[in-house]
């Protein structure tokens, strides 16, 4: 059962024993739950179009009284058993949180856009095999395509932090999601509402959620958001739904940026620091570690082997277009003093993997069914490390971890620019030209950007909770989350 | 058509090795170039053109021009066939061995102005042609004496080990064969027949490679090759006409010769995607069929192949993907693979960190861009030559049958 229907379930049984519902918990989470059916968040799309703010009845009563109402109208209506709004609330609170709009259903593709910022060009030519994915054309500038008066309701941090998603230049998986902690808690911190004061404070909060959703759905819009950036925005929303009634707006963003930094700190600055630690034990002298792309959380734990205690070590670093990732982690690499760098092209794989002892890997999620979802090429590394009898080691925070299961690399991914694949002046006179949807028709590029790592693959992930195997990841879920993430 | 303008030359054993001079040059020149210039055409590749003009003509050009600038092999080997035939047919000697060396001679100098995989390809042609001779020679010799008729029988058995040293059966016939001119004459007809038909089999070898696409790619199947293939490209063409199917190129990084080969696709107008090799694996639980053209064939079933061939191979084994290897004749080779470093050729690293990189960190690190991958046995689902489609297994008899028994076997 999921946590709502918990929730609503405790109510039911608080109002049928004529009590108030119970601490004011109850009465705020099921108005919150009720009200979480709004709002531009990726994974609650399922639910279909947007219900109307309560916050407006609000205004003049206590909202636990509004809260009781609310849930003894739900609660009612779920005993008639008919009306469309509770069977359309009980039917979305039994689906799974984690599943996601599939763009081949053009009527709910229909309902998402109607929340959308900034509208996003759909690709010219798509590739048929990932049509529940979307697939866009490059964004261009936002500028022309946001209104003044959509610009003004916009953070200038959110604005840029999206810019800088869309045009590549923040990548992976653990900055995306520091970069928008960081501007949401800009958002935050810079909420202001006229005549907070007099305000009931649930106007205050749902305003904020508001706010926040729009922003959200901003970067949404920019690029799809990764699966740690995804978790933090629910976290986010889960404390802030269960922070106490009755704070000021002051109190009540002081609170909040409280909750950013601790989530930024603890689940992301923190957890890398373990990881490092953790991971630098395993690196001895002498030895050859394989790494793919760049991954923040093994950049972290080679530069921390190589300082304490200084260790004599050689990083081999594979990189693949389009991206070119790992050329910026050799750069750096060879910055911090590691002993001897290599870097290779993809291909150069079974040249290179002889001497090779660990093949550290990054991830951008962990899947509950223990496989890893990470840069495209990540499982090429790891299937010819595990012919070749090498342990393959994917470090990873915890906050990547998701209840999502995935059995292959098609089901959920993102498609990139198409235009990424074209090489232009590295590969010389036999590129494609920029038109190549005119010269030919019948011509698709396909830029993907994850792959899969099946669980046989991976010997073990390196977390801050520990050195767990694939399948441990839903119980750590579990652990850290027990009301769901 | 150019292989026709080649075929055509006629004339003396020197314009012979002056033709293949040029084509020798022609493929150093594109071997030595980086890779992203192996595809275009440079102010060098131009040169060369101008002095091909003088040689083949129009031929040499458009077939340069069609091929999306890339070598044709065939063409190479064609040249390199007219030498060896031109060294034949100016050898005044009539025994096998005497025409043996003199092949030897022509091919060993042309291997040495070729580098891998080419010099192998070179050699392979040599000893066909070589066993074409002796065959030959053996056959006429022992047409004329009916007491040996048994023996003669034994010759032509596909499964006997021919001599390849000079010293036994040869020079008894070729002693019998200075007495008569006749039988000198016949042999040379015979030997000249046997080179000719030996032409034929070279210049259709890619297409009777691409006739039986149709008993592998149906309709609706999703194919994966890797990177710019003559062979495959037209063993896909070949199928296109009468099904419809998609193609999936993977680029072939760092060369990115898989966009040549989707330009060359897109023309005909397939439904053709292009995909880094970074999705290979991700993309592989939608293939139906991997097909690759590798550089050389070694005896135990396994293949030498470009970089990207290996995980590409692996992950169809994963995927339980069937794994077609195009094979012309002359990539079989003879040798098994003990220390592979030999053939691990190093490409100039500046095709993946540009010269033009000032950062410091280009002084710090160590670029490698390996040329070729080994595939083992068990990866390669099965070989498709011209003459049919074997297993790896098999290989050990078609070698017999191409270059006769190894050197140094008894028998």
């Amino acid at each position: 059962m999921s946590s709502y229907e918990e929730r609503l379930a405790a109510t039911e049984r608080a109002l049928d024993g004529g009590r108030s519902p119970g601490s004011p918990r109850h009465g705020r989470a099921a108005a919150f739950a009720v009200g979480n059916g709004r709002g531009g968040r990726e994974s609650s799309s399922k639910r279909g179009s947007t219900r109307e703010t309560p916050a407006g009845s609000d205004k003049d009563t206590n909202v636990v009284e509004a809260g009781r109402q609310r849930a003894t109208t739900v609660a009612t209506r779920r005993k008639k058993g008919g009306s469309t709004a509770a069977t359309a609330v009980s039917a979305t609170a039994s689906a799974p949180s984690t599943q996601r709009l599939q763009y081949d259903d053009p009527a709910a593709v229909a309902r998402a856009e109607k929340r959308v910022v900034v509208k996003r060009v759909p690709a010219e030519r798509p590739v048929r095999l990932f049509s529940h994915l979307p697939q866009y054309e490059r964004l261009s500038s936002v500028a022309a395509d946001l209104g003044l008066a959509q610009r003004q309701a916009l953070h200038p941090a959110v604005v840029r932090v999206g810019l800088q998603l869309a045009r590549q230049m923040i990548t992976g998986g653990t900055a995306r999601v520091a970069a928008v902690i960081t501007a949401l808690r800009a958002v935050v911190v810079d909420f202001a509402l006229d005549g907070a004061d007099a305000l009931p404070s649930g106007v205050v909060r749902s305003e904020l959620e508001r706010c926040l959703n729009r922003h959200v759905q901003f970067l949404v819009d920019c690029r799809p958001m990764s699966v740690a950036a995804g978790n933090a925005v629910r976290l986010l929303k889960r404390r802030l739904a269960a922070l106490p009634l009755g704070l000021t707006a002051e109190a009540l963003k002081r609170r909040l940026v409280a909750e950013l930094d601790e989530l930024l700190t603890e689940r992301v600055e923190l957890a890398l620091r373990t990881i490092a630690d953790a991971g630098a034990q395993r690196i001895r002298d002498g030895d050859t570690v394989l790494t793919y792309g760049s991954s923040h959380a093994v950049e972290c734990i080679l530069t921390y082997a190589a300082r304490e205690p200084r260790r004599r070590f050689r990083v081999v670093v594979l990189d693949a277009r389009p991206t070119y990732a790992g050329k910026q982690l050799a750069e750096r690499l060879a910055q911090a003093q590691i002993e001897s760098c290599e870097y290779a092209p993809l291909n150069a794989l079974p040249h290179l993997i002889g001497d090779a002892n660990l093949v550290l890997l990054g991830a951008e999620a962990c899947t509950s069914n223990g496989a890893v979802l990470a840069q495209a090429g990540t499982a090429s590394v790891a299937l010819l490390a595990k012919r070749e009898r090498i342990p393959v080691v994917v470090a990873c925070e915890s906050i990547k971890f998701t209840e999502r299961t995935m059995i292959d690399s098609i089901g959920f991914n993102e498609v990139g620019d198409a235009d990424d694949m074209l090489g232009g002046e590295r590969i010389g006179p036999s590129a494609l030209h920029p038109s190549w949807r005119r010269d030919h028709p019948t011509l698709k590029l396909l830029h993907l950007a994850h792959d899969l790592t099946p669980t046989d693959m991976v010997d073990a992930l390196i977390t801050e909770v520990g050195l767990i195997p694939p399948s441990a990841v839903p119980a750590v879920l579990t652990d850290l989350h027990p009301d769901g993430i | 058509m150019e292989l026709e303008a080649v075929s055509k030359k006629q004339g003396g054993s020197s314009e012979g090795r002056s033709h293949f001079a040029v084509v020798a040059a022609r493929v150093r020149q594109l071997q030595g170039e980086a890779p992203c210039l192996r595809y275009g055409r440079g102010p060098a590749t131009e040169c060369l053109l101008g002095l091909l003009d003088g040689v083949d003509g129009e031929g040499a050009r458009h077939g340069i021009e069609t091929n999306e600038g890339a070598l044709d092999t065939l063409w190479l080997m064609l040249s390199a066939f007219l030498v060896l035939r031109d060294a034949v047919q100016h050898t005044a000697a009539a025994s096998a061995a005497q025409l043996c060396r003199a092949v030897e001679e022509a091919g060993a100098d042309m291997m040495r102005q070729l580098s891998a995989p080419y010099d192998w390809y070179v050699g392979n042609l040599v000893s066909r042609v070589q066993r074409t001779i002796r065959s030959e020679v053996h056959a006429a010799a022992g047409a004329g004496e009916v007491e040996r008729a048994d023996e003669r029988a034994e010759m032509l058995n596909v499964w006997q080990r021919l001599p390849l040293e000079a010293g036994t059966a040869p020079d008894a016939h070729s002693q019998r064969g200075a007495t008569a001119s006749a039988d000198h004459l016949e042999t040379q007809v015979a030997v000249q027949e046997a080179l000719t038909e030996l032409e034929e089999e070279l210049r259709s070898s890619r297409t009777r490679i691409a006739k039986q696409s149709i008993e592998f790619v149906h309709a609706e199947e999703v194919v994966l090759v890797h990177g710019h293939s003559l062979t495959v490209l037209h063993f896909l063409l070949r199928a296109a006409k009468t099904r419809r199917f998609q193609v999936i190129v993977a680029e072939a990084a760092p060369s990115c010769s898989g966009h040549a080969m989707v330009r060359a696709l897109a023309r005909e107008n397939m439904d053709v995607t292009l995909i880094a090799d970074a999705s290979v694996f991700a993309i592989m639980s939608r293939v139906h069929k991997v097909v690759l053209e590798g550089d050389v064939i070694l005896a135990d079933g396994s293949a030498v192949g470009r970089t990207g061939a290996l995980l590409m191979a692996l992950a169809a084994q994963r995927h339980t993907v069937p794994v077609l290897l195009l094979t012309p004749w002359y990539q079989l080779s003879a040798v098994f693979p003990q220390d592979f470093p030999a053939l691990h050729s190093l490409h100039s690293p500046a095709t993946v960190l540009g010269y033009a990189d000032t950062s410091a960190f280009r002084e710090r690190v160590a670029v490698t861009d390996p040329l070729y991958d080994h595939l083992p046995a068990d990866l390669v689902t099965l070989f498709v030559l011209d003459r049919g489609s074997y297993p790896g297994s098999f290989l050990y008899h078609l070698l017999r049958d191409l270059y006769g028994a190894a050197p140094g076997a008894p028998g």
